[in-house]
């Protein structure tokens, strides 16, 4: 404890510096809303400290919101004038919101468009129209998960390197009958998880999500029809279960299957959890990962409501969110930061020597793309998870994707 | 003042303070969305006229008429069971043993604990990997089942989740009706020579009917704007065979923030929810709604 | 009251004899006793589950094979989940409670009135009436959120709002606007006229012999006979206020009007669910609801014996 709060004043000092100068005196009163889990929230917390230490005019009044799970609050706050200063906000809600001018554009507060600490992958969710509609500030990674003790079991001393290993390994690792297994080789849980592998997979190919112009989706072009024919291969393995639901997590760390395709969140879970066996993590092999080394991540971000009386101060806070010095917190809180100065931050680094599949996960954000922008994002996303699971389930995946692209443009169409 | 006058005045007051409210926080919003169904609306910024566009789009939307039969496939199911079953056990627990008041309790249970818990508890009974059923299912030497994974079951998993969850809703208004009913109509039949079975169906039956009524014409309501149970447990999928109609329209109007689109599907709800609860009235009441 | 009027025979209960109560009680236990001793097994076993489920840690939810009890519980859940800051429980439930109380009484008695007008009397336009109040509950309730949200930020005169509506918050994030737009349901209004149906003509006409008004008519003939349907429509209408979360959610904007529901939903995030807190908040959140069931239960029992019969 003494050590962090010795560096929360150390902290406090030196990015006094940095402050621009308010006009007056006045205490200003920011409101943010949130509603993190208590991982997040133990990072927000601490970020908070020490904003309010080195911004002593700003005050920040951090609310616990439930947003609903299509983020209800939010529309409807915003919709009639009551929002607050600053939000956490994911998905296609941040292009639409900017595209109706909810949200202030952050180059008004010193926010350069071209140049930022951030990683490229996730700040480029923020972009619209030239304009910085907020800051990023988690982006999470995806990966494989490994069981160490399954790997030994079935021999293996390598993580797979390629697509076709990949498929090997899932078939050593699986352990029992068709029908009745007692251990699974391979584990991808959760609508989501299925639809961000099926777009890893596409850009793996090459392929684009939406038309040069977002008029259009064309992830049923070749590359698409070759990333789910990947999928189909994987889900005749009766070993792999693609469409697992909640317990993924807890069953790699119990042994109870050998390796899974998910994001940080393993690595708080593993440390919550007294028996948990140890794990391994490695990059996903993608089918031309010579040629494209790429990975996909989750981005979130936080936004300043342009209805805000505040706006540069909430600009600030955000700004100090996204920054490495606030981001180690989040490190210490085992998720990776959003820019790659965090390896510099002293929480960090503290934490990356403990934990180095933390440090492997961070690394991984550098080559990490994530879902396109698009204001109508969500639909595409709920259009691309039944073609998948169509393709799971033995469907061709032309046909099941063609089935969704014509869903979606019907959707587009009407803008 | 005469028996008329006090009528008249007790009328005016007793249904007009209701139906003013009525107006006012149910009446006027339906016309709000059913205006909104006309337009473009995004929540976000002002409503835009576009005629019967939303209606037209509809029409060729096959998702929403896939919605649709599932939402049939739901009914049709859940509905019938879940009468039945209601029924089964008011008559079971209709009763003045000791104890009865418990086994009441118990079936009410699942009705007041909070769906996404519940929903929860039965998404690990159904769980591919490690779930309680599969694991029973290994353990007696039977094959694992995809229960919520696959087209085919899915639905029927949701119909057993449902069934068990409102049971006692039911059950508690048919009971108080068949409280309601006077002992001795039964003890008389009795004596008459009515068996069980009989008595069920010439005297019990006909009095159940304003209750039964209610009873059919919610259930067919509710059944028919299932949601939450869906949305816990499978979000619609694997590969929307379970996307219901309220479902979708609460997706397209927060996730997609087509609002206008949203109400179109709504009142189209609404259309075919009020001929389908007219017929039923009709029939259950066989035109006589006083009954 | 005027029950001799119904043409039913006075039929006394049989007392039983001693030997025959034997048989009586193998004859209770075999038609209801047994089978209803199985069907509460199943209807149980999940909610079992649930409490199981929550005196666990989260990574104990999900271990194969399935346990059914973990050992040692984890009592601890149930003092964490009050203690926890973002759940403020205490405040919470007390939130929910004057939220159910008043919205199921204020329903109580406005269905009451427009469904015993209903059901009893006679005027042209009845059955209109009827089936408008019907059609409400018709549309689904996720589509009015938006029109309704609306309509009570712009609530003349109230949070700010001048007479037109504009300007302030309305009755956002009060009681007033938590409450007051739902306190008419057409479900009600149907389910109290439906009962009010049951109830014999003589009755009425007895009282009018004996020179009681219209309202003492409905205050202390109709409404005590239907007793039991008023009980179960209050544990109903208590218990939706209480299991409501959409409505709440954007109403609700502070700590001083959040319900119990939406602390529960702030478990559940974009960064995974919280699982044992949120089913442990969850069992927590239902003893109310169990508790006023078992004490109402029997209202909805004896409440019938006003009228018929003795």
């Amino acid at each position: 404890m003494t050590k962090s709060r010795r560096l929360l004043a150390l902290l406090a000092s030196t990015s006094m510096l940095a402050v621009p100068a308010f006009a007056q005196e006045d205490v200003v009163t920011i409101q943010f809303w949130e509603g993190h889990s208590v991982q997040e929230e133990q990072a927000t917390i601490r970020m908070i400290e020490a904003f309010e230490a080195s911004h002593p005019n700003i005050k920040v009044e951090r609310i616990k919101t439930s947003f609903g799970t299509n983020f209800e609050r939010i529309t409807t706050a915003v919709a009639s004038n009551s929002a607050p200063d600053v939000s956490p906000i994911w998905s296609g809600f941040l292009t639409q919101f900017a595209e109706q001018g909810q949200l202030a554009d952050l180059t008004q507060y010193g926010v350069s468009a071209e140049e930022t600490d951030i990683y490229p992958g996730a700040f480029e969710y923020v972009l619209w129209n030239d304009g910085v509609y907020g800051l990023p500030y988690a982006y999470d990674p995806r990966f494989l998960v490994m069981n160490d003790q399954a790997f030994a079991d079935a021999g293996i001393t390598e993580p797979p390197k390629t697509f076709d290993e990949l498929i090997t390994q899932i078939e050593q690792l699986t352990v029992g009958t068709p029908g009745n297994i007692e251990r699974y080789g391979f584990g991808l849980g959760g609508a989501d998880s299925l639809a961000y592998f099926f777009i890893n997979l596409l850009y793996a190919e090459g392929g684009q999500v939406f038309n040069e112009d977002g008029t259009e989706v064309v992830f049923n072009n070749e590359a698409g029809v070759a990333a789910g024919e990947i999928i189909s291969r994987l889900a005749e393995l009766p070993g792999a279960a693609l469409n697992a639901g909640e317990g993924l997590r807890q069953n790699v760390l119990q042994g109870r299957v050998a390796m899974i395709y998910d994001g940080p969140w393993v690595f708080y879970d593993a440390s919550n959890d007294p028996e948990s066996q140890p794990i391994s993590i490695s990059r996903v092999p993608m089918p031309n990962a010579d040629d494209v080394p790429l990975n996909f991540g989750s981005v979130g971000a936080y936004v300043v409501y342009e209805q805000s009386d505040n706006k540069e101060a909430a600009a600030e806070f955000v700004k100090f969110l996204a920054s490495a010095e606030a981001q180690q917190y989040r490190v210490a809180m085992l998720k990776p930061g959003v820019s790659p100065g965090v390896f510099e931050a002293p929480e960090a680094i503290a934490t990356f020597e403990e934990n180095p599949g933390l440090r492997t996960a961070q690394e991984l954000l550098e080559e990490s793309r994530i879902f396109p922008r698009h204001k109508n994002w969500p639909s595409v996303f709920q259009a691309i998870i039944p073609a998948v699971e169509a393709i799971i389930s033995g469907e061709e995946p032309q046909t099941a994707l063609d089935n969704a692209a014509n869903q979606v443009n019907r959707t587009l169409r009407r803008g | 003042m005469t028996i008329k006058q006090q009528q008249l005045l007790l009328g005016l007051f007793f249904l007009g303070i209701p139906l003013l409210w009525l107006l006012v926080w149910v009446i006027a919003p339906i016309f709000v969305v059913l205006y909104l169904s006309f337009t473009s609306f995004n929540i976000l910024s002002p409503p835009e006229w576009v005629g019967f566009w939303n209606y037209e789009d509809l029409w060729h939307d096959n998702l929403y008429w896939r919605a649709f039969g599932n939402t049939l496939y739901f009914t049709a199911f859940a509905m019938p069971l879940g009468i039945s079953l209601s029924m089964l056990l008011a008559l079971l627990v209709n009763t003045r043993l000791p104890g009865a008041w418990l086994f009441r309790t118990i079936y009410y249970l699942p009705v007041v604990s909070p769906l996404i818990a519940t929903a929860l508890v039965w998404v690990l009974f159904y769980e591919v990997s490690s779930g309680l059923f599969n694991y029973l299912l290994n353990s007696v030497g039977l094959s694992a089942q995809p229960w919520l994974n696959s087209t085919t079951t899915a639905m029927p998993a949701i119909i057993i989740m449902s069934v068990w969850k409102s049971l006692g809703f039911n059950m508690v208004i048919i009971l108080a009706a068949l409280q309601a009913i006077p002992k001795e109509l039964n003890e008389a039949a009795s004596l008459d020579g009515a068996g069980r079975v009989r008595q069920f169906f010439a005297i019990t039956l006909p009095l159940l009917r304003p209750a039964m009524t209610y009873v059919l014409i919610t259930t067919l309501i509710g059944s028919f704007q299932v949601f939450s149970q869906v949305y816990v447990m499978t979000e619609g999928g694997p590969n929307n065979s379970t996307v219901t109609l309220v479902h979708l329209i609460y997706r397209t109007a927060f996730q997609n923030l087509d609002f206008g689109y949203a109400s179109a599907m709504a009142m189209v709800l609404f259309i075919i929810l009020v001929i389908a609860s007219f017929i039923n009235l009709r029939l259950v009441s066989r035109g006589n709604l006083y009954e | 009251m005027a029950i001799e009027s119904l043409p039913l025979p006075a039929v006394a209960a049989a007392k039983p004899a001693a030997g025959r109560s034997r048989r009586k009680l193998l004859r209770a236990v075999l038609t209801f006793y047994l089978p209803a001793t199985i069907i509460a097994v199943l209807m149980l076993f999940p909610l079992f589950w649930m409490v199981s489920v929550s005196l666990r840690t989260n990574s104990q939810i999900f271990t194969y094979p399935p346990a059914i009890v973990v050992w040692p519980p984890r009592w601890e859940n149930y003092v964490d989940i009050w203690n926890d800051p973002r759940m403020q429980m205490g405040l919470q439930t007390w939130n929910t409670l004057i939220y159910a109380t008043v919205r199921t009484f204020l329903q109580l008695i406005f269905s009451a009135m427009a469904a015993f007008i209903l059901a009893r009397f006679h005027f042209p336009g009845r059955n209109l009436v009827f089936y408008l109040v019907l059609a409400t509950v018709m549309i689904p309730d996720e589509v009015m959120m938006v029109p309704l949200f609306l309509m009570v930020k712009s609530v003349p005169l109230a949070g700010g709002n001048d007479l037109f509506g504009a300007g302030g918050t309305g009755w956002l994030d009060t009681f007033y606007g938590l409450i007051l737009p739902g306190v008419i349901s057409g479900y009600s209004i149907f389910f109290l006229r439906q009962f009010f149906l049951t109830l014999p003509k003589e009755l009425e006409e007895a009282a009018r012999i004996d020179g009681c008004s219209e309202l003492g008519i409905f205050w202390r003939v109709a409404l005590p006979m239907c007793t039991p349907a008023l009980i179960a429509l209050g544990i109903f209408s208590f218990q939706a206020a209480w299991s409501d979360f959409t409505w709440p959610l954007i109403i609700s904007g502070s700590p001083g009007t959040r319900t119990i529901q939406l602390g529960l939903g702030l478990m559940a995030t974009t960064d995974g669910t919280d699982w044992s807190m949120l089913l442990t908040g969850a069992v927590l959140s239902t003893l109310p609801l169990i508790a006023l069931f078992v004490l109402l239960q029997r209202f909805i029992v004896t409440g019938v014996n006003f009228g018929v019969g003795k």
